[in-house]
């Protein structure tokens, strides 16, 4: 049930008049409800998968949360341990259900997401012809996944206690806006708004109503369009030589406008039930370094890894080791630096393949942590030689500088993600800077209008990269435009919304209700 | 709380629900104004309409070449029967089959004659307008909630909501005032579909005006490939025939004479097309005339009659072939059950 179709508009409007005529405390149940029907609509077997993992989580937490009671019950009793001591114990006693708990969970994304990326290779490898097996990926796995596995550690860390509700949980796991493409929530900040009643407010909704309506024009109508372009581009390189360019950055158009598109609409959803969901985007295309790129883009991801992944990594017994190592070796500076660089291209090689089990998008994820490692043992130098070169970091023009370099690094990246061989993309690449020939434009056939309707289409497609560039300026600079937007008069913003909503559906592509890109991951 | 300050919340409270309730009522009728206004009246409003109020005997369904070279007038004089030609170009078996669906609950139809185009059979149907143009026409009822249920409810919102995106602005703007009274005024006077290369009557058959072959547009061509057939196509014909069987509905099965130059550009896949549907219709015990096989005589091919390579008749040449076609339905007393049922 894709966000932007006739069934699921129908199926929010129902739910939504639902939730606010049942009492309080009966909204979570109709929610949860809501997400198993709709999860059930894309796939009745994929629901097994989704239970397994909400019971094992659940369970092993239960044992964990059990333990710490009863070590801290017996600590309290006698008095006669530290409680740092009796941490550490609860702690290690923990520790196999934790790692029952992550096995299981991670064991069953790894089969289904990762086993005939493994055979192939291993075919490769041997020359033997392995078999291709017909596995199911369950809607939104990657995402549900890394939410009960962070909500797994942080009772296990003791960031937070168990839930003693497994139908809470289960709601936890699979609220519906979110579970097809994120934001990975955290169990902390979401169980309180998710189980609490929510009397119905016209802010709230009016913010869900403009925030969805953004989403959809960054869906339907920007992505829509560049990926028509896009597509017709990287399907016939040679004939499109002269504008190669034009092709990435109109990926950069259509993954973006996909991506946070479809996060705006799930964002507003949300909000229409009351419920404040994380973002997951920041003008990610004002980042001043790939650094900066991921903690704009993706954000839950980015924070996820973070917390998960890379503070563990860098606090282990294994790091340590090759810290003091690497001191020894080469010195404070760069042996302090040396293994929080090692950690970074871990975790990308982790967010590569968490994307796809594929080469092209592990090459993708070592090319962000290299480059990140690099900055960090470069940033000495960098520094020094802007001290020579007397640039200030606070200079606009530096500052613009940076956001442009970025903005070319993230795209080189992408030539590599739209083609089937790099020998295409370093083709591509390379007529980007030798070939220039916009006319090569009017070849390509807008959808069902064709190539006359190619002019007008760039033109919607250009004043709309406008509007997006706009706004996203405005937000870098603090305005807050649904602010705005609510302070004028309930009239005005009507008009406005219908006007925005006319042309979105004027002029979006005839056929611009494809799924969302990072669902299939 | 005092009584009055729980009066002022709840006064409050009305206040704000009310607002809202007139803010999302205004936002309504602006939309509906919108579709009113913006989706123009197309032959299929006319043919929905009269297969859903009127009695025909006779339905003719298919695609375009059905539309334009089938006259239900000249196919049965004589026989007493009437007939109503709802083919359309885009009119897959699926939507014939809802098409059926919906002719039987408001009437009582007594035969079918089906346009078998078998280009049709290799493609999936394309979102969007095609589908518009039959849903939307529908009256309230099982057939357009079976219809939407199974075929729309997976596209866009504006499909269901907004269904005017499908028609560009430009030639829906200058519409407006034409739109907007037949849609009050419930106007389906044929004078509105009257256009410089055709004409729409009243029985649904479309008449299209003479064109020099140095005129004809580019063919399209799909090749015919058993294997490579989209199987809901086929699905969706069986689903066609078993209804009209189950109604006890003779069902006929037609092939449209193709111009010479389209048969002779590609005889390999027009033959494979034609053992396909022939066997097919053979094993289902339908009888199926193929203008362009069997009855290859029965009808010129020359392009002097057809308005373009893709096979759609002239007015008088697609009322000259619809007689040829009544003839061997009555000779081959095909229509009889539908004769004696009337």
């Amino acid at each position: 049930m894709a966000f932007t179709s006739s069934v699921f508009a129908l199926f929010l409007i129902i739910i939504l008049l639902v939730y606010y005529l049942v009492p309080g405390k009966g909204q979570w149940i109709v929610l949860l409800a809501a997400s198993y029907a709709f999860y059930m609509y894309a796939s009745v077997p994929a629901v097994l998968f989704l239970l397994f993992s909400t019971a094992v989580t659940f369970l092993t937490a239960r044992k964990i949360q059990q333990i710490k009671n009863e070590e801290s019950a017996a600590s309290a009793g006698d008095g006669s341990l530290p409680v740092k001591t009796t941490t550490a114990q609860a702690k290690a006693k923990a520790r196999p259900y934790m790692l029952l708990g992550l096995l299981a969970d991670l064991g069953v994304l790894a089969v289904l997401k990762y086993t005939n990326f493994i055979l192939q290779n291993a075919g490769a490898l041997f020359h033997t012809e392995m078999p291709v097996l017909r596995l199911l990926l369950p809607l939104g796995i990657s995402y549900y996944t890394f939410q009960t596995i962070g909500y797994l550690l942080d009772v296990y860390w003791g960031r937070t206690a168990a839930e003693t509700n497994p139908a809470k949980y289960a709601l936890f796991v699979s609220f519906f806006p979110q579970i097809v493409q994120g934001p990975i929530g955290r169990y902390g900040k979401l169980i309180g708004q998710l189980t609490s009643p929510h009397a119905f407010a016209g802010k709230n909704f009016r913010y869900g109503l403009w925030r969805i309506l953004w989403g959809v024009f960054k869906v339907m109508l920007l992505s829509g369009w560049a990926g028509i372009y896009r597509e017709a581009i990287f399907a016939d390189p040679e004939a499109h030589s002269g504008i190669a360019v034009f092709g990435v950055l109109l990926y950069s158009v259509e993954l973006y406008g996909n991506f946070s598109g479809g996060i705006d609409i799930t964002i507003g959803i949300a909000q229409l039930f009351g419920i404040t969901l994380d973002e997951n985007f920041r003008q990610p295309f004002f980042a001043t370094s790939i650094s900066d790129f991921w903690r704009r883009w993706h954000i839950t991801l980015g924070t996820w890894m973070k917390d998960y992944v890379m503070y563990p990594l860098n606090f282990s017994k294994a790091m340590n080791r090759f810290g003091m190592w690497c001191r020894k070796k080469f010195g404070r500076k760069k042996g302090r630096l040396l293994p929080i660089c090692l950690s970074s291209i871990i975790v990308f090689f982790l967010v590569g393949i968490w994307h796809e089990a594929s080469w092209n998008y592990i090459g993708w994820g070592l090319y962000n942590g290299v480059i990140i490692a690099f900055s960090s043992l470069m940033a000495e130098p960098y520094r020094k030689a802007k001290e020579k070169l007397h640039i200030a970091d606070t200079s606009k023009g530096w500052h613009l500088f940076m956001i442009l370099r970025t903005f070319v690094l993230i795209n080189l990246s992408w030539y590599f993600d739209c083609v089937t061989h790099a020998g295409t993309a370093f083709r591509m690449i390379g007529w980007s800077f030798t070939q220039f020939r916009p006319s090569q434009f009017l070849q390509i056939s807008s959808g069902k209008l064709g190539t006359v309707y190619t002019p007008y289409a760039l033109l919607t497609l250009g004043l709309g990269v406008v509007l997006l560039f706009v706004i996203s300026v405005l937000r870098e600079q603090g305005t807050g435009i649904r602010d705005s937007l609510s302070r004028m008069a309930l009239p005005v913003q009507i008009v406005i919304g219908l006007v925005f909503l006319f042309c979105i559906v004027s002029f979006s592509p005839m056929a611009a209700a494809g799924g969302f890109i990072y669902a299939q991951f | 709380m005092h009584n009055s300050e729980k009066s002022a919340a709840k006064r409050k409270r009305t206040g704000r629900a009310g607002r809202t309730i007139l803010s999302l009522t205004a936002v309504a009728v602006v939309l509906i104004f919108l579709n009113l206004a913006l989706y123009p009246c197309t032959f299929m409003r006319n043919d929905v309409h009269t297969i859903s109020t009127e009695q025909r005997d006779v339905l003719i369904m298919g695609t375009s070449c059905g539309k334009m070279g089938i006259d239900p007038d000249s196919l049965l004089t004589g026989t007493g029967l009437s007939g109503h030609n709802i083919c359309v170009g885009g009119e897959y078996p699926a939507d014939a089959y809802y098409l059926m669906e919906l002719a039987l609950e408001k009437q009582d139809p007594k035969a079918v004659i089906y346009d078998i185009d078998p280009g049709y059979f290799m493609g999936k149907k394309e979102v969007g307008n095609n589908y518009l143009l039959f849903y939307h026409e529908f009256p309230a009822g099982k057939a357009k909630l079976a219809y939407f249920q199974d075929l729309l409810k997976d596209h866009d919102f504006r499909t269901l909501f907004f269904p005017y995106y499908e028609y560009p602005l430009q030639t829906s703007l200058p519409r407006i005032k034409s739109t907007l009274y037949q849609r009050l005024t419930a106007n389906y006077d044929v004078s509105y579909l009257k256009g410089q290369i055709q004409e729409y009557h009243e029985n649904g058959f479309l008449e299209k005006y003479p064109v020099a072959q140095e005129n004809f547009p580019a063919p399209v061509h799909v090749p015919f490939a058993a294997e490579r057939m989209a199987p809901e196509n086929m699905e969706y014909l069986g689903k066609l025939i078993r209804l009209c069987r189950e109604k006890d509905i003779p069902f006929i099965a037609v092939s449209m004479p193709l111009p010479q130059t389209t048969l002779q550009a590609d005889p390999e896949s027009f033959e494979r097309a034609w053992t396909y549907f022939s066997d097919y219709f053979r094993d289902q015990q339908i009888p199926y005339l193929n203008f362009n096989r069997e009855l290859t005589q029965a009808y010129s091919h020359r392009e002097e009659h057809y308005v373009d390579y893709d096979g759609h008749l002239n007015g008088d040449s697609a009322r000259e072939f619809s007689g040829i076609l009544g003839s061997i339905l009555k000779n081959n007393n095909m229509l009889s059950g539908a004769a004696e049922k009337n």
